[in-house]
């Protein structure tokens, strides 16, 4: 087809669609007329149209309908069905115990080592795997980086081999289970968390002086032994050689680096704790490593990753932009465990942690607080026959307090009863208690804050609350909160900008049928956010558009009389010529002298003498 | 579009460290802004699933070392890896013709957006979304369904 050909049959169709039945028709035959091929073609898009969206036709998300590829690809019911190793089976020295499990990248025995006598995990890697190149490069990696650390936390890798055409890698036998299963979404205790951490720490602080980053640390891959909770931190085929060793290390460096994983089962990861440098593809080095801990250290605690959002898209994006919700809320995360997970996760690598040791000092230092703390809470509660004498302690002490203070009473109120018999005869007492008055008269206060959306590079920013009145650029958007200190009736207007008559178009945006029930009575203490729903847009028209604030203690009978333009039908313009100047000179007139403007970080707090505050919001846009 | 579907985040995860890594290791891509980020990841995620659907297929005709012994599960998923390839080929054929709406399906349908960050991204109102969208994927479905029954 021509794209002039297409752009004929778009324009019908976008109009087509909009109509139905025989208007339809009509529309398509009276377009195509004297052409009788356009016209079936845009019918038959038409009837594609119809069945399209009743099958809901890609609908979802191809990652969706492509896990289900994957997840069959992987077939590990296949490999459950049919293990390419039995029991009592003997590949080379190694004599197969039992099947540990199977994923994408091959299956896992347990097999006892005959020469050493020791138990072992072999993964033996799948025939396709073997015969990939780039995937039996990624499995000499791993062996190659990870039997280079010897360090407790670290897998010990023992062989990486080839025997009657199986191609195994032979680790050390963890019995236990990984972090993500053991975590299982559940909370750990500060302590618990901070003890995993430290030795995660540890392991890469072995990891970093010999230059090698891990890249993918996550809590799928860190193993917990079951006999003594011993952390183990595992696959380093991501890991990555930096500069120093690299020659040691590979001999072709860049394929290394453009590794990646293709292999479903093994894939089971995450992209969650990525930091940001990686998000970005910036050259990344131990601090990447540092951030994965301080993410997973805030999953432990709170029991949800920091960044997760619906599409790998979101999450990175929330990677890149986003603070993580703040950790205040739990009252069991110290105020110290707190700021470690924020260094650890500041956005930029210089402000992190500089290396694992670091922060594993601070760690150990929190942790020896948490071990006091609980000491001394043991003290508290421990001992039964110390706090029962300290009960019977504060029993003595408190029936001294209450006869103390009947005794008091008893004088004071023996001195107030001479008091006031001295004044009634004519005697001015200076112990007499003055009213001191807490309001100095009527007056109206009204807080209101101004929260803005950016537009920027075709997205919308994350919303921040605005001080003041500042200028706003066209795509910007506003909403305004407001909170009402005493009870009172909100009005609230907005005035476009000035055409060429002098009295401007209002908008009644509070009450409305859908804010507060068309009431404008509000109780103490109430929030509103206009609009309720959604935002207001600043379009490409610039000048200066006021918002009009009315909080009066009594109701407004000029201002309840257009609460009925507040409806979408009629875009809450007062469409009435002669109640719209009312409200207008009313909003004038009232508007002098101003209130008392105090502007905080972010509320602003109106403060007007009377029963009337009337004040206009001044958004400026350009 | 359910953006909400739960029943396969894992896998999704799964594939989408993948397509990761492969865009973070792809040295030349430094995307100037949000927009040009989910567009990159929309045609990365695409490249990704493409591949895979054609290494299946491949395996399927026999090609590969790699057995399929569950005949059910390969037919299935065989099934939807070629209607995966038909698709791309389709949307390669409307990129030709029409770029823009056949970006809107890119993002919309690789890149898990939805029309108003899709608006964004092409600067474009959020109906001339909704419109491109009714309209290409009129278009893809009728292609579809044409190689089908050819």
């Amino acid at each position: 087809m021509s794209p002039e050909r297409w752009q004929q049959i778009s324009r019908i169709f976008k109009s087509a669609i909009s109509l139905d039945g025989e208007a339809r028709a009509a529309f398509i035959a009276n377009q195509c007329r004297g052409d009788e091929s356009l016209r079936s073609e845009v019918e038959k898009l038409m009837a594609a149209h119809q069945q399209a969206s009743a099958e809901d036709f890609i609908g979802g998300q191809a990652a969706d309908e492509g896990a289900v590829l994957l997840l069959d690809e992987g077939d590990d019911a296949a490999e459950e069905q049919n293990p390419r190793l039995n029991k009592g089976q003997q590949v080379g020295s190694y004599l197969i115990l039992d099947r540990l499990g199977a994923g994408g990248m091959g299956e896992v025995y347990l097999a006892k080592d005959s020469r050493l006598e020791r138990t072992v995990a072999l993964k033996v890697l799948s025939p396709d795997i073997s015969a990939d190149n780039r995937r039996m490069q990624r499995f000499r990696q791993e062996a190659k980086v990870a039997s280079s650390l010897n360090q407790p936390n670290i897998l010990t890798i023992y062989e990486f081999g080839e025997v009657d055409g199986l191609t195994y890698l032979a680790t050390e036998f963890i019995d236990g289970e990984t972090l993500r299963r053991y975590l299982h979404n559940k909370r750990l205790k500060p302590a618990e968390t901070v003890d995993i951490a430290i030795q995660i720490l540890t392991a890469l602080e072995a990891a970093h002086e010999a230059h090698i980053v891990h890249r993918d640390i996550k809590p799928e891959n860190v193993m917990m032994r079951h006999r003594d909770r011993l952390v183990k931190v595992l696959d380093f085929g991501l890991a990555k050689v930096t500069e120093k060793r690299s020659r040691a290390f590979t001999e072709n460096q860049s394929e290394a680096v453009t590794e990646f994983r293709t292999t479903p089962g093994v894939l089971m990861g995450t992209i969650n704790y990525m930091s940001p440098e990686q998000a970005r593809a910036l050259p990344v080095d131990e601090r990447t490593d540092i951030w994965s801990v301080g993410v997973m250290l805030y999953e432990m605690l709170t029991g949800v990753m920091p960044f997760s959002g619906p599409t790998t898209s979101h999450t990175l994006v929330q990677i890149l932009e986003k603070e993580p919700p703040a950790l205040a809320k739990l009252k069991e995360a110290p105020a110290e465990l707190q700021r470690i997970i924020r260094k650890a996760m500041a956005k930029s690598p210089d402000e992190r942690y500089q290396s694992a040791r670091d922060m594993a000092v601070d760690l150990r230092t929190l942790r020896k607080q948490l071990d006091q703390a609980e000491v001394l809470a043991t003290h508290d509660t421990g001992d039964t026959d110390r706090t029962d004498q300290w009960r019977e302690k504060k029993r003595v002490l408190l029936v001294a307090l209450v006869a103390m203070l009947v005794v008091t009473v008893g004088f004071l109120t023996f001195s107030v009863w001479r008091a006031s018999r001295a004044r009634s005869s004519g005697v001015v007492s200076t112990s007499a208690p003055t009213p001191i008055p807490t309001v100095a008269g009527p007056e109206r206060r009204l807080t209101y804050s101004i929260t803005v959306q950016k537009f920027r590079d075709g997205v919308y920013k994350d919303p921040y609350n605005v001080r003041g009145e500042i200028n706003f650029e066209a795509g910007d958007r506003i909403r305004v909160n407001f909170n009402t200190p005493q009870p009172g009736h909100l009005y609230i207007f907005s005035e476009g900008p000035r055409g060429g008559s002098t009295v401007p178009e209002l908008l009644v945006l509070f009450p409305s049928p859908t804010a507060n029930k068309g009431l404008s009575l509000l109780t103490a203490d109430q929030q509103i956010q206009v609009p309720e729903e959604s935002w207001f847009k600043f379009d490409e028209q610039e000048g200066v558009e006021w918002l009009w604030l009315v909080f009066a203690e009594d109701a407004v009978p000029e201002l309840e009389s257009v609460k009925e333009f507040a409806s979408k039908e009629n875009k809450n313009i007062i469409t009435d010529m002669t109640k719209n100047r009312i409200v207008y000179e009313f909003l004038t007139a009232q508007s002098n002298p101003k209130p008392a403007v105090d502007r905080g970080e972010e509320l602003t707090t109106l403060t007007a003498p009377g029963k009337l505050l009337v004040y206009a919001v001044r958004l400026e846009h350009h | 579009m359910s953006r909400e579907r739960k029943g396969h985040t894992l896998q999704t995860t799964a594939l989408i460290n993948e397509a990761y890594v492969r865009l973070v290791d792809q040295k030349n891509v430094h995307w100037a802004n949000r927009s040009h980020f989910f567009a990159i990841s929309a045609q990365i995620m695409r490249r990704i699933l493409i591949d895979h659907a054609r290494r299946y297929a491949y395996a399927k005709r026999g090609g590969g070392a790699q057995q399929v012994s569950l005949e059910e599960a390969a037919a299935i998923s065989n099934a939807r890896g070629s209607d995966l390839l038909r698709l791309d080929e389709a949307l390669k054929t409307l990129a030709e013709m029409d770029p823009r709406r056949s970006q809107v399906v890119e993002l919309r349908y690789f890149g898990g957006l939805n029309n108003e960050e899709i608006a964004g991204v092409l600067n474009v109102s959020e109906n001339t979304v909704t419109r491109d969208w009714n309209m290409a994927r009129a278009w893809l479905y009728q292609q579809l369904s044409e190689s089908a029954a050819n």
